[in-house]
Order: C-alpha cells, then structure tokens, then sequence
C-alpha cells in the first residue's frame, strides 16, 4: 500500500472526518453549556469551514487530474477513482453540502447540535465516496455510510413522533433494500468473479459471465438502489421521510444523495445496458419501474395540501424521468441522466429551502393555503421559489426544460429506425410528456397560492439570514444559468464520459 | 488584444451596468446615473478599438446543441457595415446618456431609466454584432421589450402606458412575420449562420423566394415603422425625449434599414415591394407632419418620412439602372446608400430631438409649439445647433443630410421608376417646408406662453452633446469623415456627377431655405393658430386624426376581433375548459384519491409494495413477464 497516494487521494475527506471530530467535540467541551442555537451557529461555522477546506482539496486534486499529472494514478483496485467527472461531482455534493448546512443551522431539532451536524457532515462523506467508488465493496460501504446517516438525521426531531417514526420506517424499508443490493452484489461477484467495475463490465460484454446469474444480479441490484432513488414501487419511504423529517435533511436526502445514487447507477449500469446480451430483459424491467414512478408520483402528488409531502411525490416522478436517459442505453442517455441529476437537485435543494425557511418562521408545517399572497410580503422569497419550481416544471427557459428535453431526446435518438410511434421509445416519451403535463398542475397550484391569490397574506414578512439568502440566490441563479447555457455542463460531461 | 475577451467584454459591461443598478442602485439615482455614463464610456472605448483597430481573432460559443445535430450558436460577425452602425450605436448612445443627466436631472425614476439605458445598449449592440438569425431574433424582442420599458417611463401617465403597450403590440405583429421568415430561411437553406447563409443564398439562388423575402420584411415593417404598422412611433413619444432621440430616431428603428442591408441578399426577390412601402411612408408621414403641434410628433412624423427614404432606398438598389455595372457592387448598393442616410439621418435626427427636449426641458414639459415661441432670445446655442438640424434634414447643400438624401434621389433617378422618382422629390421639398413651420413657430415671434416666457438656457450637460451633434450633423456626410474603415459600405455609393449634381445642389438649397422662408411666411410666427387650420379645417383636422389610421384599427379591434374573441371564448368555456381540463382533472384528481388511499402509512402496507415490486421484476427476469 502505498501510503502518501493514499493520503492524497483521500485529502477532502480527511479534511471532513477531521472537521466532524472537531464539530462531535462541541457538545463536550465547555460550549455545552450555550444555548443550542448559539452552539449551532459555532458549528455550522466549523462544518463551513471544514466542507470549503475540503472543497479546496477537491479542486486542486481535479486541477492536478486535469493537468494530466501522475499524482492519482492508483485508483487502489477501484476503491477511489479520481478522474475529472468523478471530482466535479464530488466537487458538486459538497458545495450541496454547504448550502444544506447554511439552511440547517437556524432551526437545529434538537439539543444535540454536534450530532446533527456530524451526520450531515458522514453522509456528505458516504455520498463522496460512492461516487469515486468502482468497486463493488467501496460502494456498499459507502451506501451504507449515507443510508445509515440519513436514518439517523431523520428521527433527529426527538420531540415530534412522526419524525421517529419516518426514521424507523425509513431505517426498516432501507434494512430490506441493503439486503436485497448486497445480494444482488454478491451475485454479481460470484458471476464475474471480479470487485471493479471495469472487471465486471469487462466480463459481462465478453460473455465470461453466466448471463442469468447477472440477470439475477440486476434486479436485485435495481431494487435495492431504486430504494435509494425512490422509484417507485420501492418509493414508499419517501413521502413520510421528506415530510416527518428536519427539512434540510429531506432538501439533503433529495439532492445530494439522489446525485450520488444517479451516478452510481449510471457507473454501473450504463456499460452493461449498451453492450450485454440481456439488455432487452434488463431496459425492460427498467421501464416498468420507470413507468410506474412517474405515474404514481405524479398522480399522488396531486392532492396534497402538504407541500413538503407534494415535493417528495414530485422527486418520486423526476426518478422516473431520469430514468428514462437510463433506459436509452447510449452515450447521450448517461449525459442526460447525469446533467438531470445535477440541475434537479440543485431546484429542489432550492425549493426545500424555501419550505424550510417558511415552516420554521411559521412554526409549524406549511400547507399550500399558508402561502396565500406571499407575494406581497416576501417578494424575493417568492420570485426565488417560482425559479425552483418552474424549473421542476421543466418551463423554458429554466434548465429543467432542457434537462427534460436531453432525456426525451436521448430516448428517442437511441433507437432511430423504428416503424410505428409504439415501437422504441416514443410511448415512453409520450407518457412522460403527459404526466409532465399533469405535474403542472400542482406545480402551478403552489404557485398561484404564491402570487395570484388575493388573500391578505398569511405569512408575516419573513426575514431571512445572509447566509440563507445568499444559499437561495446563488441556487437560482445556478437553475437559470443551466437553462440559459447548458452546453457548457454537457459538453464537459460527454468529454469525461467519453 | 484577444477580439474574443473584447466582444465577450463589450456584452457584458451594459448588463451589468443594468444588474447593478437594479438590485443595488434603485434609490441611489444620482451614483446610478454617474455609474451608468462611465460604464458607457468604457463601452464607447472598446468599441472605437474595435471598430478602428479591428483586433484579430472573431467570437463564437456554441449556445445550445439540440438533437446532435442541431447547433445554436452565439457570435459576432464583424464588417465593415455593424462597425458603420457600432459607431452611430456609441456616439448617438453616449451622447444620450450625457444629455439624460441633465434632462432627467430630477426624474424620481432616474435610477431605473438609466438601467432601462443600459438594457437598451446592450440589446442594440446584440441586434448590431450577432452572427445568425436566431440571436438577431432575440435581441430584436430585446430592444423591443426595452423600448416598451422606457416608453413606459412615466408610467403614472395613461397615455405613457398605453402608448408602450401599444408598440409592444404593434412591433409583435411584424415580428410573427419576421419569426416566419427566419424559419422559412432555416427551411429552405438549412442554416441560421449569416455567413454560411450568404454563400448558399449565391450557390442556390433558385431558394430564395419573395415570401421569404416579404416574411422577414414584416419585422423591417414593424420595427421601423413603416406603412401599415406605422401607428406605434408618434404614440411612442410618450417617452422621455432622450429616449425619443436614442432609441425611436437614431438607433432603434433603424435597426430594421440595418438588418435589411445585412441580409441583402435574402431580401432581393421582394425588393419591389420594399422600395413602394418605403416611398409611400416617406410620403405620407411627411403630409401628416403638417398636422401636427407637438414638437416631438412632428420630428416623429419626420422620422418615419426619413426611415422611409432609407426603405426605398434599400429597394431602389436593386430597382436602379446602376445595377447593370457589375454584380457584387450593385447588390449592396441600396444597402449602402440606406445605410449611409441612416448614419447621417442619426446624427441630424438625434440633434432635433435632443434640441426638442432642451426646449422642453427649459419650458417645463411644455410640448405643443402654439405654447412656445421667442425661445430665440433666450436659448441661443439650442436655437443654432436645431437650426443646423433643420438645414441638414433639408438637405441645404455640404451639410451631413445633402449628401446621403441626394445619393438616394440619384439611385431613383437612375432607376425605371419614374413616379417614385418625383414622389421622393416632391418629399423633400414637404421636409424643408414643415421643418421650416416647426422651426419658426418654435423659436420666433413672441412667447405664446408663460413657459415660454420664463424659458432659460440649459446647462452644459444638456448643451454640449447639441454642439457635438451640430457639428456632426455638418461634417458627417463627408467621405473623409469616414475614412476607409467603413470602405464596403462608403465605397459602394454611386456619386452624382455632371448636371444632376448641380440641380440637386440648387434643389437642396431651394427646398431648405426656401422651406424656411415660406414657413416664415405661411406660419407668420406672430399669429397665435396654425395657418393651415384657419384656411383648410378639413384637411387640418383629418391631418391631426393622422389620417385616421389609428381609427380604423380601433374600429376592427372592437368591432371585429372582439366579437370573434366572444365567440372563441365561449367555446373555450365550452368545450377547452368545461369538457377537456375539468373532465380530465377530475379524472386524474379520482386516482390520486385512489393512490393515496394504498399510501396509509403503515409500515406493513409499505412491505407488500415493495414485495409486489421485487415479484414483478424478478417476473421480467426470468422471462415470465
């Protein structure tokens, strides 16, 4: 083992696992006798500071990768691979990281302020990991790391029963769904005989491997992750956690962690789906899963009054959009699942935001009707949250249409010689243009309680935190500049992928 | 230095003059103002390096890829004709911005006028630089929504905002044509870049068509006002003047002339048309011009007469006998006698209107003209300068509006078009005469009004950018004025020789002095009403009613499509909205009841799901399902 390389290799997350020893610390030492908010201010700060030094890291490992240096060559069997993409994307969740720890601080759940922090700073952690993770045992470990976190930060609202009992169930769902990923692991080790991605993939195209027993494989590996990505019907969990759980944890849960799961699948599955021999069998049952997602999302998210609860059944059906890119089983289907990732978390990191900020003035859980005219009171608020959902709207010009648009195009490019609209993917297409559709109508709905309703506001004018407003403004302005210029991020990510 | 960093510089400094001041300077008017004028100065700085220097190097990032093979690009295309309308863009618009801070000294929207300034500049330069078809679309609705946001200005006046809803609309007419055009172009040619398109357009000639043609001269039509889609420029007055003078005399309006001669090429089937619509709107506005009181309609009317010329001038070039002296030359040279009367109609036109509001300003937002009078006295310097302006839109000889009226006049006297030929002609003598009425009623014989009476000479903000403009307005015409830096434009226009030389030198003295004479002696500044009125009140009246254009279209909006938006509303409610949208809602609103239902929350409901899950795909994989 060669130890400066490794140290090298895992500076960022040295940095952070340091940082959360520091942050575990405040709750011990002689702060422990602050008040919790005064406490939580101190170690947001440290998080801050931690997460940026880590940051930096990030960037100048991604400098060096691109420079061309010998620096990472080692990628120790898989376990740490450090190319370009994958450090933009690390690069990504802790910037994610940041802005949710920013949102996190004003309103901690509960007296254990370290912990809270500590977690977020673990699961930030397990997310890094698992998407420089190609290895079979890195990525179980690493999903374990963010699952095990994120249960724990979910029940973290010790005096509300339902943020308990969301944890419990999160925790119970996720036990079955670890079981069913680690054997469909081990399947796939037992076929390949190989731990690396680029072994297994290596294996499967070349036909050493028993093809059924990688069927076995993949799908129990796409329900374990489609647990992690909340397809449905494995969604179940995420309407109680989103809702019952802190808010920044749930904006936390849906973004951060649906990119590294994204990634993951996209790392895994992507190879395998373009060349294997079973690829018809596997898009298949992709599909359905696909299908199911955006059509149960949708469809539930339509009568909530909750609008945290009409959030998570709206991610439930952006994992069947995303999915879509994946069932393309080209080149442009990962880009657009990738660049999808990217700009749908960074929207409904947003739009949690807002919420947050919201219920916690409010005091207790916003429903749509507390937003009446808002307008009004908070216009900033409100012209940032229309951003957000617009753009989970999939509205031009914001970049969730463009988003959309590369997935839908990524589809129907992958099988151009087809027949009848029922043949390839023009149906699915067609399906997930509809339930686009339908998605408006509750998007809009938010909305208009927001701006057009004549009411006399609600909510008192709501004074928020530089650091919040700035977390805000700069995810906006993030959302609007993916719609206005979107090639750029492309262009990058096909020049890594390929 | 890097052309690229420049270009990409020169977008950026107006936006972020604009950014600024809108969401960190909205109160702070004054350092708003100083900030946006020294960013314009910047602005003026690149832009003369690069329009004299012409650094290496060109610009282009692909924008957006659709498809794969589908690319978007945003460029600058650089030649000698957008550095020729790049440098009428930063004299005129420098000056403005000069000029507004003493007109809008105590405007209490000063700040957002001024970021309304840089909104504009920037749109323009987008118009002036860009590289195909689709980003001259989107800056042209760019310019557009800016001149409806500062038309809008005074937004607590009904009229202001009518007036700016009004362009809004009037201007989306023409562009629906001008968005057909420019598919119609990708249609046929495959291609939005103007370069590539040029090349196609000379390999494949038999694409070209006059529907294409037509199409995209439907947004000409609109955004420089010519006939039927006139109406919105007089109303657009409403406007704070140095806005009138920038963006609805000099630059704006004549981005229509500008986008003409670029895509010559493409618009050459329809040139006939062009040059007819170009030649009654000269005519027209110049008619309805006497109607008028308010100085700042009557320099619009005058604007759309002039804009005119520039329209007929465009089709005049492929009209002209002068065609026959070789292929390439001609093909441009409507377009560079258009562009060379735009260049000096911005300079003389500019001066007017910045003129107009210095009389304004002083008589306290007094417009009408019947209310000023001996302003002489008082107001020297704005008195001169205006005086030239008159004198060069009157085409008085070796002065900037001599040269380029009298090349138009010659390509229609070369022409075969004899009747638009003596139509011009006779418009210019109708120039110098009105001209000469608003200049006499405005500033001699004794004031008409209290104002007036109290009118002083303003300061040097104001005054200065009158004496640059005066002075341009007599050395702007002049070939050594322009170098050789705009050499493809300059030097593709015809020079008059030999006799018609000489009778257009004595027809341009005739017309403008003689305008001014006349007008001294018909309008008799001494009298208190207009003398058309006491003689011919039936043609005054239709002459104030604009000839009643505005009527007719109100008539057809309230008779016409109202009616028909009765009835398609009442289908809407009918069978959009009743059967469709609710019938469906209540559909999908019946299985989201049914999906929440399976959703109790309880943990053991969650199990079977997910077990459901894991028994349908393992169904898949083993090749049951």
């Amino acid at each position: 083992m060669n130890y400066p390389q490794l140290f090298l290799t895992t500076l960022p997350e040295l940095i952070v696992v340091l940082g959360m020893f520091v942050a575990l610390g405040f709750d011990y030492t002689k702060y422990k006798e602050l008040d919790p908010q005064t406490r939580s201010n101190k170690v947001a700060a440290l998080s801050t500071i931690a997460l940026m030094l880590g940051l930096a890291g990030v960037v100048w490992q991604f400098l060096q990768v691109t420079d061309g240096s010998k620096t990472f060559s080692n990628s120790f069997n898989g376990q740490v691979v450090l190319t370009p993409l994958t450090l933009w994307f690390k690069g990504l969740i802790f910037v994610l990281a940041l802005f949710v720890v920013q949102f996190a601080k004003t309103d901690v759940p509960n007296k254990h302020v370290s912990e809270y922090f500590g977690l977020i700073l673990l699961s930030t952690l397990g997310m890094g990991f698992l998407i420089t993770a190609q290895n079979l045992i890195m990525l179980f470990v690493s999903i374990e790391l963010i699952s095990l976190s994120l249960y724990g930060l979910t029940a973290f609202q010790t005096d509300k029963k339902f943020s308990v009992e969301a944890g419990i169930k999160y925790f119970t769902i996720g036990g079955v769904s670890s079981a069913f990923l680690l054997f469909g692991l081990s399947y796939l080790f037992g076929a390949t005989n190989e731990l690396s991605f680029e072994g297994i993939t290596a294996a499967i195209t070349s036909g050493a491997a028993p093809q059924n027993y990688v069927l076995i494989a993949s799908a129990f590996l796409v329900v374990g992750l489609g647990f992690k990505i909340a397809a449905a019907p494995f969604h179940l969990w995420a309407p109680d956690t989103y809702q019952c759980g802190p808010v920044p944890v749930a904006a936390w849960v849906a973004s951060g962690s649906k990119i590294a799961s994204f990634f993951l699948l996209v790392q895994l599955f992507g190879p395998v789906l373009e060349t294997s021999e079973q690829k018809e069998t596997l898009i298949a049952g992709i599909v359905l899963v696909s299908v199911l997602s955006m059509v149960l999302g949708n469809i539930g998210a339509l009568r909530q009054s909750c609008v945290k609860r009409l959030l998570a059944y709206s991610s439930i059906a952006h994992a069947g959009y995303i999915l879509i890119g994946l069932v393309a089983a080209n080149e442009d289907g990962s880009i657009s699942v990738l660049f999808y990732a990217v700009i749908y978390s960074l929207a409904t990191l947003g739009a949690f935001a807002t919420i947050g900020i919201i219920d916690s003035r409010l005091g207790r859980e916003a429903q749509i009707d507390d937003f009446n005219g808002t307008w009004k009171q908070n216009p900033g608020l409100s012209i940032l949250f229309m951003i957000f959902i617009l753009s989970l709207a999939g509205i031009p010009p914001l970049s969730g249409f463009f988003g959309k648009f590369y997935l839908f195009m990524a589809a129907i490019g992958s099988q151009p010689e087809i027949a009848s609209w029922s043949e390839g993917f023009y149906w699915l297409v067609a399906v997930a243009l509809l339930m686009s559709a339908v998605s408006l109508f509750y998007y809009v709905k938010v909305l208009k309680a927001f701006l057009v309703s004549a009411d006399t506001p609600k909510l008192p004018s709501i004074q928020i935190t530089k650091a919040e407003g700035a977390g805000l403004l700069l995810l906006a302005v993030l959302v609007v500049y993916l719609g206005i210029y979107p090639t750029g991020l492309v262009e990058f990510i096909a020049a890594s992928l390929g | 230095m890097n052309a690229a960093f420049l270009y990409q510089l020169l977008f950026l400094l107006p936006l972020l003059t604009a950014a600024v001041i809108a969401c960190f300077l909205r109160t702070k008017h004054n350092l708003a103002a100083n900030f946006s004028v020294l960013s314009g100065l910047i602005f003026s700085a690149i832009a003369l390096f690069l329009i004299y220097v012409r650094p290496e190097g060109d610009w282009s990032v692909t924008w957006l890829t659709l498809g794969g093979s589908f690319e978007l690009k945003f460029g600058v295309l650089f030649n000698d004709l957008s550095a020729l309308m790049l440098l009428v863009l930063i004299i005129v618009g420098f000056l403005v911005q000069v000029f507004s801070l003493g007109y809008m000294k105590d405007d209490l929207g000063k700040a957002r006028f001024f970021a309304g300034l840089s909104i504009f500049m920037f749109a323009m330069l987008g118009i002036v630089l860009a590289d195909n078809l689709v980003m001259i679309f989107i800056f042209w609705e760019l310019v557009g929504f800016s001149s409806y946001v500062l038309i809008n200005h005074y937004f607590d006046k009904p009229s202001a905002v009518s007036a700016s809803k009004k362009a809004f609309i009037v201007n989306r007419i023409g562009d629906f044509g001008f968005l057909l055009g420019i598919l119609f172009v990708y249609w046929q040619f495959g291609t939005f870049d103007l370069v590539e398109l040029e090349e196609r357009a000379r390999l494949s000639p038999g694409y070209l068509s006059t529907g294409m043609a037509l199409l995209l001269f439907c947004g000409v039509i609109g955004k420089s006002a010519q006939m039927p889609l006139h109406v919105w420029l007089p109303d657009a007055m409403e406007g704070p003047t140095p806005i009138s003078a920038l963006i609805h005399a000099a630059t704006m309006v004549a981005a229509g002339i500008y986008f003409s001669a670029r895509v010559y090429f493409l618009m050459l089937p329809g040139m006939e048309v062009i040059m007819w619509v170009g030649t009654i709107t000269a005519v027209f506005a110049a008619v309805v011009a006497f109607g008028q009181n308010d100085i700042k309609k009557i320099l619009a009317f005058s604007t759309l007469s002039q804009l005119g010329y520039m329209v007929a001038a465009l089709g005049l070039g492929a009209a002209s006998s002068l065609q026959r002296h070789g292929e390439h030359a001609v093909i441009s040279t409507g377009a560079a006698v258009a562009m060379y009367h735009l260049t000096t109609h911005a300079f003389f036109k500019a001066l007017l209107f910045l003129g107009s509001g210095s009389v304004i300003h002083a008589c306290h937002h007094e417009q009408d003209i019947y209310k000023m009078g001996g302003l002489y006295g008082e107001m020297k310097i704005t008195s001169i300068t205006f005086g030239i302006g008159v004198l060069a839109i009157g085409g008085f000889p070796f002065l900037a509006g001599f040269f380029s009226k009298d090349s138009i006049l010659h390509l229609a006297h070369e022409s075969d078009f004899n009747l638009v030929s003596y139509l011009l002609f006779g418009t210019t003598a109708l120039t110098g005469l009105y001209m000469g009425r608003l200049f006499v009623v405005t500033f001699f014989g004794k004031p008409r009004s209290a104002h007036a009476e109290r009118a002083k000479e303003n300061g040097p903000a104001i005054v200065l950018p009158l004496v640059i403009l005066g002075i341009l307005s007599v050395i702007g015409g002049y070939e050594w004025f322009f170098g050789h830096t705009f050499e493809a434009v300059i030097g593709a226009i015809p020079n008059a020789e030999g006799p018609f030389k000489m009778l257009m030198i004595i027809t341009g003295l005739l017309f403008s002095v003689g305008g001014l004479i006349v007008g001294w002696l018909v309008w008799n500044p001494s009298k208190d009403s207009d003398t058309l009125e006491n003689v011919a009140p039936g043609l005054f009246k239709a002459l104030v009613a604009k000839l009643y254009f505005d009527s007719i279209y109100d008539w057809y909006v309230k008779k016409v499509q109202d009616r028909g938006a009765l009835i398609l509303g009442f289908l809407d409610q009918l069978f959009i909205t009743g059967l469709m949208v609710r019938g469906t809602a209540e559909i999908i609103g019946l299985m989201g009841i049914v999906s929440r239902s399976l959703h109790g929350g309880n943990i053991g409901g969650y199990v079977y799901w997910f077990a459901i899950g894991v028994v349908v795909l393992g169904a898949i994989a083993f090749g049951v399902l």
